[in-house]
C-alpha cells in the first residue's frame, strides 16, 4: 500500500477511536516514511514549503502513533514516539512561534505525566528544565503544561489533598481527556505516598480515619480494607488491631558489636596512612 | 633583528608606533623561543607560560595588529598557504607599515615552520578577531584552523589545541549558533581520546558541556558525562569548569548532595584571582541555591564577602530561613528576571516547598505540642487537611522528628535525640580525616622532581634551568585564566 493511502486509513481509524487497528497500521507506516526521509526533520528536508507540509503530516502521524499507544497502555511504544516528535518539536522551521494549548504541548503534558506516574522525578525535572527555558511555551498561559506541574509542586510539598482535588475534578474540567488515563495510576501513586507519610507520621490511626486520609470509600470492610493495604501499599510493619492500625516505627537497634568492628578497621586505615606519612 | 629606518620626515608619533609595534613583535618572538623549547624539550610548562603572557599580548594587539602582520611575515617561508590565510584574516592594514620595517628570514623558519608556532599564530588572530568583534571572519577563519590542527598530531600542541577550540566555540556562541559545531567538537573529541591528549580531551568535554547546558539539554548532557572520562592531570580552571557543569546537572536531576559536593570543588579548584571572579560568582550563586535546596542555610559569610551583588538570593535565604511563604512568592515575583538570567529560576522555584519544610521546623522546635489548625495557620496554608498531610511528609522527610495525633488534631514533637550516642560524629570525624589524608596523598603525588639529566648538566646549565624553573612554577601558578568567561 501507499503512504497516501496508508495515512488515510491511520486517519479513518484514529478518529473512529479504534486505537488497536491504529497501532497495527503504524509499523508499516513508519517503514514508508523513512523510505521518503521523513521520519527526522533535518537541515536538509524543511527547504521547501512542500517538504515542510510532509513533514507536518509525518508529525501527525507520530502523534497519533504517541496517543494510540498511550491509549492501548503501551507506554514502551508511547515513550518511542515521544522521542521521535522530538526533533519535530524542536525544529524551528515546523515549529517557530509561541504555542499554547496545541497538540504538540498536549503531548509534551502527557509525557510528563507519565514520567510522574512512574515516579520517574528527576527525568520529570530535567525535561522541565527545556521547556520551561525554550521560548516556544508559555507555561503559564498553557492549561496543558500547568496541570502536570501543579501536580508535582503538590506532590513535593505534600499537599495531597490538592492533588485529590485536581485529579477528581469532573471530566470537563480536565484538559484533555487523554488525561483521563493517567488518573489511576496517579491515585495509585498518590496513595502510596500517603501511605508512607502515614506510617512515619504516626504511632497508630482508627481505620476509619485512616480510609479518609487515603481516600478510600468509608464502606470498606476492615478485612477488604486490610487486604487493599497489603496488595497495594507495601504495608509490611502495620498492624491491624480492633479498628485502629498501628505503625510500627521502632527501627532495629544497629548492632554494637558491628559499630566497633568498623572503629577498629577506620583507625587501623589511619594508621596505616600516617605510618606511610612518617 | 628589527631596525627601524629613520627617515627626517618620519613623526614622533609614527616613531614611537613603530618603535612600540617592533616591542610587541619582540614579544611575540619570545614566545616562539618557548614555543621551541617546549617543542624540544616536551615540557608543557613553557607553553603554560606563553598563555600567561597572552593576557598582555592580547591587548597590545588589539591596538596595533601590524605588529601581528609582521611577525606572520616572518614566521612563515615565503610560500606558505596557512600565511596567506592568517594575512587574509587580519585583513586591513598590511602595506603601510610593511616598509618602515626590514624583514629579515630566520635561517630556521625559512625551511619549515614548527607547528607549534603555526598553530600559536592561528590562535593569535583568532583572539585579535574576537577582540575587534569581526565574528564572520573569524567564523570563516575557524574553518581553515580546524583544517590545519588536523593536518597535525604532536603531543606538544595539546595545549595550544585545547585554546583554539575554546576560541571556535566561544565564536559559535557569540553568533548564535550552537548546533552547528556540535559535530566537529565530537569528531575531535574523539581524536583527542584516542591520541590521550588530555588537555584537549577535557577543553572539549567542557565546551560541549557548556554548548548542551546553554540550549537547557541537560540529559544530552549528562549522556556525554556517563559515556566519556574526564581525564585527570588537566589545568585546574578546566576541572573547576568540569565540576561546574555536572554540579549544575546533578541540581536539576535533584541529587542536591552529589551537586553541593560537586560545586564546593568547583568553587575550590578555581583559581583565586581577580580574572576568575566571574566564574566565582556564578558558582557561588549555584552553591547558595543548591544549599538551600538540601535544606542548609548558607553563612552569612557568602553574601558579604563577595563584591557583586547578591541580594536576590540573600533575600530568597532569608524568606527560606524565616519560613515565610508569603515572603518568599514575594521575591520571586520581585527577581524573577535576575533568576531567568541567572539560569537558575526552575531551581529556585523548587524551593517553595523547603519554605515550609522549615516554617513546620521552626514550629516543632519552638512547641512541643501545638494543634494542625495553629500550623495551618502560622503558614499561610490553605487547610487543615492539607496541613496535616504536608505535616507528616515533612516527618516522612526527615525535616522534624514528631508524630501526629489525628483524634485530636495536634502535632506532638519527640524529645530531642542526643547526637552524641549516635554514630553521626564519629562518621563526620572519618570523612574529615579521610579529605585530609586523601589532599597529603594528591599533593605527594602532584610534587614534580627533577630529571636525571639535570644532575649531569654542567653547573652554569643549571642555574639557567633553575631560573627558568622559577619562571614556569610562576606561570603555572598563575594559571592560563584569561578565557574565564563563563
Amino acid at each position: 500500500m501507499s503512504l497516501q493511502k496508508l495515512t488515510a486509513e491511520l486517519y479513518k481509524s484514529f478518529d473512529s477511536g479504534s486505537h488497536v487497528q491504529c497501532q497495527k497500521l503504524l509499523p508499516a507506516i513508519k517503514l514508508e516514511l523513512i523510505k521518503h526521509n521523513l521520519l527526522l526533520p533535518l537541515d536538509s528536508n524543511t527547504q521547501t514549503s512542500d517538504q515542510i507540509n510532509d513533514l507536518r503530516i509525518s508529525e501527525r502521524i507520530l502523534e497519533i502513533g504517541a496517543l494510540s499507544s498511550l491509549l492501548t497502555n503501551n507506554y514502551q511504544g508511547f515513550e518511542g514516539y515521544f522521542s521521535h516528535l522530538r526533533p519535530f518539536y524542536s525544529n524551528s522551521s515546523l515549529h517557530g512561534k509561541v504555542e499554547v494549548n496545541t497538540d504538540s504541548t498536549k503531548i509534551i503534558s502527557l509525557y510528563l505525566l507519565y514520567l510522574l506516574s512512574q515516579g520517574l522525578i528527576s527525568k520529570f525535572h530535567t525535561e522541565l528544565e527545556q521547556i520551561f527555558n525554550s521560548k516556544q511555551y508559555a507555561i503559564e498561559k498553557d492549561k496543558y503544561l500547568q496541570f502536570p506541574l501543579n501536580l508535582e509542586r503538590n506532590l513535593m510539598e505534600g499537599n495531597y489533598n490538592k492533588i485529590w482535588k485536581l485529579l477528581n475534578a469532573d471530566d470537563n474540567k480536565l484538559p484533555c481527556e487523554e488525561y483521563n488515563h493517567f488518573i489511576e495510576t496517579l491515585i495509585n501513586a498518590l496513595r502510596f505516598e500517603i501511605a508512607k507519610s502515614l506510617e512515619k507520621g504516626y504511632d497508630s490511626l482508627p481505620i476509619n480515619n485512616c480510609k479518609t486520609l487515603l481516600y478510600l470509600p468509608q464502606e470498606y470492610s476492615p478485612a477488604a480494607f486490610k487486604k487493599f493495604c497489603e496488595e497495594n501499599l507495601e504495608v509490611d510493619n502495620w498492624k491491624f488491631e480492633n479498628s485502629t492500625v498501628f505503625f510500627n516505627s521502632t527501627v532495629a537497634e544497629e548492632d554494637v558489636s558491628d559499630n566497633s568492628n568498623t572503629i577498629v578497621v577506620n583507625v587501623l586505615n589511619y594508621a596505616e596512612q600516617i605510618e606511610s606519612i612518617v | 633583528m628589527v631596525e627601524v629606518k629613520k627617515e627626517d620626515q618620519a613623526l614622533t608619533n609614527g616613531e614611537a608606533k613603530s618603535s612600540e609595534v617592533s616591542q610587541i613583535v619582540k614579544e611575540i618572538e619570545q614566545a616562539f623561543t618557548s614555543l621551541h623549547k617546549a617543542a624540544s624539550n616536551f615540557d608543557n610548562r613553557h607553553i603554560s607560560k606563553v598563555f600567561r603572557d597572552l593576557v598582555p599580548l592580547r591587548r597590545k594587539i588589539k591596538d596595533n595588529v601590524v605588529a601581528l602582520d609582521i611577525a606572520i611575515e616572518k614566521a612563515y617561508p615565503p610560500n606558505n598557504s596557512s600565511k596567506e590565510i592568517l594575512r587574509k584574516a587580519i585583513g586591513e592594514p598590511r602595506h603601510e607599515h610593511t616598509d618602515d620595517i626590514e624583514i629579515e628570514q630566520d635561517e630556521k623558519t625559512a625551511t619549515q615552520i614548527l607547528p607549534e608556532i603555526d598553530l600559536y599564530l592561528h590562535l593569535l588572530v583568532q583572539v585579535y578577531l574576537l577582540d575587534v568583534g569581526r565574528l564572520a571572519e573569524l567564523d570563516k577563519f575557524n574553518e581553515a584552523v580546524i583544517a590545519v590542527m588536523n593536518s597535525y598530531n604532536r603531543r606538544s600542541l595539546d595545549f595550544i589545541q585545547a585554546k583554539i577550540w575554546f576560541y571556535i566555540c566561544r565564536t559559535k556562541e557569540l553568533k548564535g549558533d550552537l548546533i552547528s559545531i556540535r559535530p566537529a567538537l565530537l569528531l575531535s573529541l574523539r581524536t583527542a581520546v584516542l591520541r590521550h591528549d588530555n588537555e584537549t580531551t577535557a577543553s572539549i568535554i567542557t565546551l560541549l558541556l557548556r554548548n548542551y547546558l546553554i540550549n537547557h539539554d541537560v540529559s544530552q548532557a549528562s549522556n556525554l558525562i556517563e559515556k566519556t572520562e574526564f581525564p585527570e592531570n588537566v589545568g585546574n580552571a578546566l576541572v573547576a569548569r568540569y565540576y561546574y557543569y555536572l554540579a549544575r546537572i546533578n541540581a536539576v536531576q535533584l541529587d542536591y548532595s552529589l551537586a553541593h559536593e560537586y560545586v564546593t570543588a568547583a568553587i575550590r579548584k578555581a583559581p583565586q584571582t581577580s580574572l576568575a571572579n566571574g566564574f566565582i560568582q556564578t558558582a557561588t550563586k549555584l552553591n547558595i541555591i543548591i544549599e538551600l535546596l538540601m535544606g542548609d542555610i548558607p553563612q552569612l559569610k557568602v553574601f558579604k564577602t563577595n563584591s557583586v551583588n547578591l541580594e536576590p538570593y540573600s533575600m530568597v535565604t532569608k524568606a527560606v530561613r524565616l519560613g515565610d511563604l508569603k515572603l518568599f512568592g514575594q521575591v520571586l515575583n520581585k527577581y524573577e528576571k535576575y533568576f531567568i538570567n541567572d539560569d537558575n529560576f526552575t531551581l529556585v522555584s523548587r524551593l517553595r516547598q523547603n519554605v515550609i519544610k522549615t516554617g513546620i521546623r521552626i514550629i516543632s522546635l519552638a512547641y512541643s505540642k501545638i494543634s494542625l489548625k495553629d500550623i495551618c495557620i502560622k503558614l499561610h496554608l490553605d487547610s487543615e487537611e492539607s496541613t496535616e498531610y504536608i505535616v507528616s511528609k515533612a516527618i516522612r522527610d526527615g525535616v522534624i522528628e514528631a508524630s501526629i495525633n489525628h483524634e485530636q488534631g495536634y502535632m506532638k514533637s519527640k524529645e530531642l535525640l542526643d547526637v552524641y550516642s549516635t554514630t553521626l560524629p564519629q562518621t563526620a570525624f572519618d570523612q574529615r580525616i579521610r579529605f585530609c589524608l586523601s589532599l597529603h596523598n594528591d599533593s605527594v603525588k602532584s610534587m614534580r622532581y627533577p630529571s636525571d639529566n639535570n644532575k649531569l648538566d654542567s653547573a652554569k646549565n643549571t642555574i639557567d634551568s633553575k631560573e627558568d624553573e622559577i619562571d614556569l612554577l610562576k606561570a603555572i601558578e598563575e594559571g592560563d585564566l584569561d578565557d574565564f568567561m563563563d
